[in-house]
């Protein structure tokens, strides 16, 4: 019921809140009716709840929610195939990507190191890029990155990026 | 007053849809700025989402009546225990 409306609020324009932990007013184990409605509710389109910040489940289904949320947002945004580089590079060598830089002549150059042993080929990959006259914004995320490695490498720290390699009629080339 | 001390911006809880009390809901969001959240219901909980959104049309019109723009106002479809009603 209270599902139904938020989508009839919807189809209004209008935003919804809701405060949360009235369902499960007199229940058992609040928390879990409480984190399973939020998901229910936001999937409907809910905008807002006041809720208890201190029940774990309920928050980390809100975070959950709220990163797919994210993700499918960026999914469906419009990419032009020449404003990022469009294939990955993985394990290659700081020369072949000039290489293939020099190329493609990228926008936008995305890279991640995972583990801290791959961490300074960002470093290599972005002198290398500068000291051909490629003078283009490197994105560097991955678990090893950091901000202040990033200042370091003079590359742009990309803490939440998400590769999504899918461009509209231009298949990603993994190599 | 509350709303005068209060360092960010204000979220107020909750008026009904009747109109007297949302007018003077409305007239504290004009005064002090904020937010304001706005109740599916006039005296009585309606039975169905049918009518609440009847109720919320109603106050729609008065919000825009009263020269607010909808976006500040979020809507509560009213969540009651469940199993007590129909939720």
């Amino acid at each position: 019921m209270t599902i139904e409306t938020i989508k009839l609020f919807n189809r209004l324009g209008l935003k919804s809140i809701i405060g949360l932990s009235n369902l499960s007013f007199g229940w058992p184990e609040r928390e879990k009716i409480n984190a399973a409605f939020l998901c229910l509710g936001i999937q409907a389109g809910l905008k807002g709840a006041i809720l208890n910040a201190s029940e774990p489940t309920t928050m980390k289904v809100l975070s959950g929610a709220l990163t797919l949320e994210r993700i499918e947002k960026k999914k469906f945004e419009p990419m032009s195939p020449n404003s990022l580089i469009n294939f990955l590079l993985k394990g290659k060598k700081a020369d072949i990507v000039l290489k293939e830089c020099l190329k493609i002549r990228p926008d936008l150059l995305g890279l991640s190191a995972m583990i801290t042993t791959t961490v300074g080929r960002i470093k290599e990959i972005a002198d290398q890029l500068r000291a051909n006259g490629l003078d283009l914004p490197i994105l560097a995320g991955g678990a090893s990155m950091n901000r202040l490695l990033a200042e370091k490498f003079r590359v742009h720290y990309a803490q939440e990026a998400i590769f999504l390699p899918w461009v509209k009629g231009r298949p990603p080339e993994l190599c | 007053m509350a709303l005068e001390e209060y360092p960010g911006r204000p979220l107020i809880n909750s008026a009904k849809a009747k109109e007297e009390n949302l007018r003077s809901r409305l007239n504290l969001l004009r005064r002090h700025g904020g937010l304001l959240i706005v109740l599916a219901m006039e005296e009585e909980i309606p039975e169905t989402a049918e009518q609440r959104i009847k109720v919320i049309e109603k106050a729609l019109s008065l919000i825009k009546e009263a020269g607010f723009n909808p976006d500040r106002i979020f809507f509560d479809p009213l969540v009651l225990p469940f199993g007590a009603r129909n939720d």
